[in-house]
């Protein structure tokens, strides 16, 4: 039925809704009533298969805790994550196991990321193993088409990660991944402890292999340079909350939250000659064990005013797809 | 396809765990150790063709070559009883080191599953692991393998037991506190991801990056165990007579002490020789595996 397989194409693979993560502070005193830090206060967003959405912000604005509260590595305090559908918030210990065969992560240190007393053959197979796919002997030639796929020879099976450069790492951190088929890769920061030089070889690594398997990513990063050239969408997030979303093309060309601007203001340009005009922001990323009333990035913003004190700026759509929560807009 | 040409792989092959362990021997003290330790565990394997008198050195007492002096005879001279020193000490490296090394596997067998436990789960599981530990802790080590030997009568099997029951409790903490830094790192996340199980995390992945300290731990307790073997013989609440054993020893020739001295001297001397090497080889292990430290060996 073309109108079912239409309606089934539309469907996101990954849709998430008011996603809160918040952490419980050390009581200070006895009668002190408990505090909380919420790392991620209402995300909400979707993913379409195939497909690759960058989630930009600085360190400390919750993008890395949004990204392991979807894949259940931290528990959510609130929200629903639905994947193909259905809400893995809700999943038991037993459908999670399962829903981590289709969502996997790849991790920003390539040199903390893999178990340095496992051989590559071990560290690739394991995923294959725990999760008693395959005869161990089929295991093994499976490992070596994956290692094969991410531009590793299958000889180097037998040695242990300290043998390899960062990309090569890196790589093998992918292969990991790769192995157990999935339909979501999580990336946080996956580039940015490399080179520069090799940043670009794992980039073009992901979209190839997105090409090929048709993977969908959530790509998380500080970096809108990176983010240019593997996502469709991306998000800004400031202070755990996503402040505008919206075409790669729109983000970049017509930003239009004033901490958008900031930060492309901020992406260098490699021509000591041209003069940019920068947005500099004043401070620092403000606690969010206290975060300011109203907007949140009222402190910093450089057009600030009154309503921006006493209100929470509403999602607004700018643009068809392309939203922005901002009460100057 | 790009394949990449890898240039920063190391010569190095070797089997993970154990990679730098042949610097040890860069170091002349640690040599010396291990030396002492070959002796001894020569002495120990061929005690019965080592000693000069192999019946003296399982017990049979020789009544008219009481208390000699060293001498060409006697190399170490005799005891009250008229047995050779020598012979009893050979024999004693037996019990010291089969003795030691039993209460060194019951105490990483109960100490270090524990502490993994208690490490990685964190929460009531570690408080209720932890304030255990704390508690036989809290008592006097010595007191209470006393307390323990004094109940159920003493024998080295008892002293084994008592010694092992105060001690474990250092294993746990030294695993604890291993354990609840390596959890924090991403593989131990990479793993979880992946959908590992908790033991399979425990023990596949944290257990064997957290071996090192606890070898080096381990070989310095063996020393201090030898230490407390003999303090109980000495007490007469471990190895009975006729059995030879250093701290029996060190306990008969005290009361002939002001005119027979080899007795208590050689036994000590023993005694002291043996915890000497094994802390000896514990320092030199921990600074071949401690990669902070290692390129000292490595420079020269």
């Amino acid at each position: 039925m073309p109108v079912f397989a239409e309606h089934k194409m539309r469907e996101p693979l990954l849709e998430v809704k008011d996603l809160v993560k918040s952490f419980t502070l050390k009581k200070t005193g006895f009668f002190q009533p408990p505090r909380f830090v919420y790392a991620v206060s209402g995300v909400s967003f979707s993913l379409d298969k195939g497909k690759t959405l960058g989630m930009v912000g600085e360190s400390g604005c919750g993008k890395t805790t949004a990204g392991r509260a979807i894949l259940r590595l931290v528990e959510p305090t609130s929200g629903e994550i639905n994947f193909e559908g259905q809400n893995v918030a809700r999943f038991s210990e037993h459908r999670l196991k399962q829903f981590r065969r289709n969502a996997q992560m790849i991790f920003q240190d390539p040199f903390a990321s893999l178990n340095p007393r496992m051989t590559v053959a071990d560290i690739v197979g394991e995923p294959l193993l725990v999760h008693g796919m395959g005869p161990k002997g089929e295991r093994a030639d499976r490992v070596a088409a994956v290692l094969e796929k991410v531009g590793l020879e299958p000889a180097c099976m037998r040695r242990f990660p300290h043998e390899f450069s960062g990309g090569q790492r890196q790589r093998i951190g992918i292969a990991r991944v790769l192995t157990l088929n999935p339909a979501l890769i999580i990336a946080d920061e996956p580039v940015s402890a490399l080179d520069v030089s090799i940043q670009a070889q794992i980039i073009n690594l992901m979209v190839r292999l997105q090409d090929e398997l048709g993977l969908s990513y959530l790509f998380i990063s500080h970096d809108l340079a990176v983010v240019e050239h593997i996502c469709e969408r991306v998000a800004i997030m400031y202070l755990g909350k996503i402040v505008e979303i919206a075409p790669a093309e729109n983000i970049y060309h017509r930003p239009q939250h004033p901490y958008t601007r900031s930060l492309l203001s901020a992406i260098p340009i490699p021509d000591p000659r041209k003069k940019i005009a920068r947005t500099l922001l004043q401070g620092d990323l403000p606690s969010p064990v206290d975060p300011p009333s109203g907007c949140t990035f009222r402190t910093r913003c450089p057009k600030a005013q009154k309503i921006c004190r006493e209100q929470v700026p509403e999602m607004v759509e700018v643009e068809p797809g392309h939203f922005a929560a901002c009460h100057l807009l | 396809m790009d394949i990449v040409s890898d240039n920063h792989r190391s010569s190095s092959n070797n089997r993970d765990l154990f990679r730098g362990l042949h610097l040890i021997f860069k170091n002349p003290l640690t040599t010396l150790g291990m030396g002492i330790l070959f002796i001894l565990m020569v002495a120990a394997l061929f005690a019965p063709y080592l000693a000069p008198y192999p019946d003296q050195g399982r017990g049979l007492s020789n009544l008219r070559q009481r208390l000699e002096p060293p001498g060409a005879d006697h190399l170490l001279g005799t005891d009250n009883l008229g047995r050779d020193i020598l012979s009893r000490i050979i024999f004693g490296a037996r019990i010291s080191l089969q003795a030691s090394v039993a209460v060194i596997l019951f105490v990483v067998i109960i100490g270090v599953p524990l502490g993994l436990v208690a490490g990685y789960f964190g929460g009531k599981i570690d408080d209720l692991i932890m304030r255990f530990a704390d508690m036989i802790l809290a008592f006097p080590s010595y007191l209470l393998a006393i307390a323990i030997v004094a109940s159920l009568g003493p024998s080295l099997l008892n002293a084994l037991i008592a010694i092992t029951v105060p001690w474990w409790p250092w294993y746990t903490r030294l695993m604890r506190s291993q354990v609840i830094s390596l959890k924090e790192l991403q593989f131990v996340e990479s793993a979880r991801a992946i959908g590992v199980s908790h033991w399979r995390i425990m023990f596949r992945h944290i257990l064997p990056n957290c071996l090192s300290p606890i070898i080096v731990q381990a070989t310095m307790d063996m020393g201090y165990i030898i230490l407390a073997i003999a303090s109980l013989g000495f007490l007469g609440l471990g190895t009975q007579p006729p059995t030879a054993d250093w701290g029996v020893m060190v306990s008969n020739g005290r009361e002939f002490f002001m005119t027979q001295w080899w007795i208590s001297t050689f036994s000590g001397a023993a005694i002291f020789l043996t915890v000497l090497a094994f802390n000896l080889v514990g320092d030199g292990i921990r600074e071949a595996l401690d990669p902070k430290i290692r390129w000292r060996f490595q420079k020269n």
